[in-house]
C-alpha cells in the first residue's frame, strides 16, 4: 500500500484533472482499491470483510449443496426407472395376450429382454421442436423437451408409443390396429384422428386435446372416457384421479405450439413459467414473488425471446433482465 | 494492474475453473469478493446478506463451471458485476433499502484517532463523501464502477445495459459536480483549465 498518495491527488483523480498522466491514475486507482478504510470514509465501500472466513463459508455452502444434489440425483434415477418399468410391463402385457392366444397352456413366460428394449427413440431438448413420420405413416410433432419411444410397438397388434413431454399426433387410420399413447400412467387410444398429449414429469396434470375425430383417454385404474373434437381430458399425475373433461376449448391455445404459436388466456404467470422455460431453454427467476400471480393474456407467433420478454414485461407492468440463460423479472 | 493483465489473469482462472480447479475458483473469489460487496453495499442494509448475494453468484458459477462462457466482449469481471447488479441493485432500487452508509462511516470516524496532519485529510474525505452523496444514484454507480473499481467504459456499458456514450456523459457530469463541490480543495495550479 502506498501511503504517500496525497488527498489532493485523489481530488485531481476524481475530478478528472488533465494534468494527471496514466501512471499517476493507475497508482491512485491501485491505492484506492487497497485502502478499504479510506473508501469507507468517502462513502463508497461497505465494512471490511474477513475474506478467509468468507471463503470457508463459500466452500461449505458448495459442498453441502453438492451432497444434497447427489442425494436428489439418486432419487431421480429411481424415478426414472418407473416409466421404463412401466414400458416393460406394457410390452410384457402385449406378449402375454398374444401368447395366450397361441399357446394357452404356457404358464411360465420367458420373455426376451433384448426384444423389449429394442425401441427407437426420437427426442427434443429444451428450445427444440421436431416433426417426424412413423413407420405407419402417422405424423408426429414433438414439443420442446420431449421423448417419444416406439419401435417394437409399431409392428405388434396395436401401434404403441411411449411419451414423455408433449406431442401432437396425426394418426393414419387403421381400424384393425389402434394407435396407443402411453404417457405417465395414462393411456390414450385412437383409431385414426388428430390429438395431442402433454405429459411432463414436472407438471401436475396429463392432458389430451382432440383436434379431429374421437379419442379414448384414461388410465390403468379407472374407466376411460371418449373425447371428441374440442374436448380436453386431464388426469392428475399424482393420484391418477378420474378423467375430467373440458368442452369447447380454444384449440389454438392448446395446439398452436406445433406451428410455433404460444397462446395464453388469463394465465397465472407462475403457472406458465415452465412453458416459457422449456420453449426458450431459459430459467425464469422472480425477484419479486408477487409477480408470479400476475395474469397473462397474449399470443406469440414464432417470436424471438427478446420480443416475448418485452411484450410480457409491458403487459404485466414489470421489468426483466437476462443473464446468459437466466431471466429475472422484477417490479417496476 | 492494467486491464489487459487483469483480463489475462481472469481468462486463465476461467479456463482452470472450467476444468474443476477449486484453487482457481477461490482465487477468483479472493480477487473480487470485497469489490463486489462494496459495489452492492449502498443498496443492501446487511453485510451478511451482501456476502450471501456475492456467494450466490459464485455458487452458481461453480455449478455451471463447465458451461461458464461469458459472451464474447464481456470480460469476467464485467460478468461478475452484472450478476451482482441483477441480484442486488435492481431489486434494491425497487424496495428502497435504507442507505447503511452513515452508520458505517460515523462509526469508523469515531474509532479513528486522528493525528494532527490527518485533520485536513478528514475534512477532504468528508467533502468527497458529501459530494459523492449528492450524485444521482445511477450516476454515482457509474462513477464508482469507473473511478474506484477501475472498470472500462465498455464493461460498465455491458453491466448496466447502457451505451458506452451514456457512460461517458454520465462520468463527465459526475465529475462536473465533484469539481464544483470540491472547489475549496482544488489543488490545480491553473483553476480555469479544470472547468
Amino acid at each position: 500500500m502506498n501511503n504517500k498518495i496525497s488527498h489532493s491527488k485523489i481530488i485531481q483523480y476524481l475530478t478528472g484533472d488533465p494534468d494527471l498522466n496514466e501512471t499517476d491514475k493507475d497508482e491512485i486507482l491501485n491505492f484506492l482499491q487497497h485502502d478499504v478504510e479510506l473508501r469507507q470514509r468517502i462513502g463508497i465501500a461497505g465494512p471490511k470483510n474477513d475474506i478467509k472466513a468468507s471463503k470457508q463459508r463459500l466452500i461449505n455452502r458448495i459442498s453441502k449443496k453438492e451432497q444434497m444434489e447427489k442425494a436428489t440425483v439418486k432419487n431421480r434415477m429411481l424415478l426414472h426407472y418407473v416409466p421404463i418399468w412401466f414400458v416393460k410391463v406394457a410390452a410384457v402385457f402385449v406378449i402375454i395376450t398374444s401368447a395366450l392366444f397361441l399357446i394357452s397352456h404356457l404358464s411360465d413366460i420367458d420373455y426376451d429382454d433384448n426384444q423389449i428394449i429394442n425401441r427407437e427413440t426420437i427426442s427434443t431438448n429444451k428450445g427444440q421442436r421436431a416433426r417426424a413420420f412413423l413407420a405407419d405413416g402417422t405424423e408426429v410433432h414433438l414439443g420442446v423437451e420431449t421423448t417419444l419411444e416406439y419401435g417394437n410397438g409399431l409392428v405388434g397388434e396395436n401401434r404403441e408409443v411411449y411419451l414423455e413431454g408433449e406431442a401432437f399426433f396425426k394418426v393414419t387410420s387403421n381400424k384393425k390396429r389402434p394407435f396407443i399413447v402411453y404417457a405417465g400412467g395414462t393411456i390414450t387410444e385412437v383409431i385414426g384422428t388428430e390429438f395431442s398429449v402433454r405429459s411432463y414429469p414436472d407438471d401436475k396434470e396429463i392432458i389430451t386435446v382432440v383436434n379431429e375425430g374421437k379419442v379414448s383417454f384414461g388410465n390403468k385404474f379407472s374407466n376411460s372416457v371418449i373425447l371428441s373434437k374440442g374436448n380436453l381430458g386431464r388426469i392428475n399425475r399424482a393420484d391418477m384421479s378420474e378423467v375430467s373433461v373440458l368442452e369447447d376449448i380454444n384449440l389454438e391455445q392448446y395446439l398452436g405450439w406445433k406451428d410455433g404459436h404460444l397462446i395464453f388466456k388469463d394465465a397465472v404467470f407462475g403457472d406458465i413459467q415452465t412453458y416459457f422455460e422449456r420453449w426458450y431453454n431459459i430459467k425464469i427467476y422472480f425477484i419479486d414473488e408477487e409477480l408470479k400471480q400476475r395474469r397473462l393474456t397474449g399470443s406469440f407467433h414464432n417470436e424471438s425471446l427478446r420480443d416475448v420478454l418485452k411484450i410480457i414485461a409491458i403487459s404485466l407492468d414489470m421489468e426483466y433482465t437476462i443473464e446468459d440463460k437466466d431471466v429475472y423479472f422484477s417490479l417496476k | 494492474m492494467k486491464n489487459v493483465a487483469i483480463n489475462n489473469r481472469d481468462m486463465i482462472l476461467l479456463v482452470q475453473i472450467r476444468n474443476g480447479d477449486q484453487n482457481a475458483f477461490t482465487d477468483l473469489y479472493d480477487v473480487y469478493y470485497q469489490s463486489l460487496c462494496d459495489y452492492g453495499f449502498r443498496f443492501v442494509n446487511d453485510p451478511d446478506l451482501m456476502e450471501d448475494v456475492v456467494q450466490d453468484v459464485f455458487v452458481w458459477i461453480w455449478e455451471k463451471r463447465k458451461y461458464w462462457n461469458p459472451k464474447p466482449g464481456v470480460t469476467i469481471r464485467a460478468y461478475l458485476y452484472r450478476a451482482v447488479h441483477n441480484r442486488v441493485i435492481m431489486k434494491a432500487r425497487k424496495k428502497r433499502y435504507e442507505c447503511p452508509f452513515d452508520e458505517y462511516t460515523e462509526e469508523n470516524i469515531l474509532h479513528h484517532q486522528p493525528q494532527v496532519d490527518e485533520i485536513e485529510n478528514q475534512r477532504i474525505q468528508n467533502a468527497i463523501k458529501e459530494s459523492i452523496d449528492l450524485l444521482p444514484e445511477k450516476r454515482r454507480e457509474i462513477l464508482i464502477l469507473s473511478l474506484i473499481q477501475g472498470l472500462t467504459y465498455e464493461e460498465i456499458a455491458s453491466i448496466l445495459d447502457i451505451s458506452v456514450n451514456t457512460v461517458h456523459t454520465q462520468i463527465k457530469r459526475a465529475r462536473k459536480l465533484l469539481r464544483n463541490q470540491l472547489k475549496p480543495f482544488w489543488p490545480y495550479q491553473d483553476q480555469a483549465k479544470a472547468v
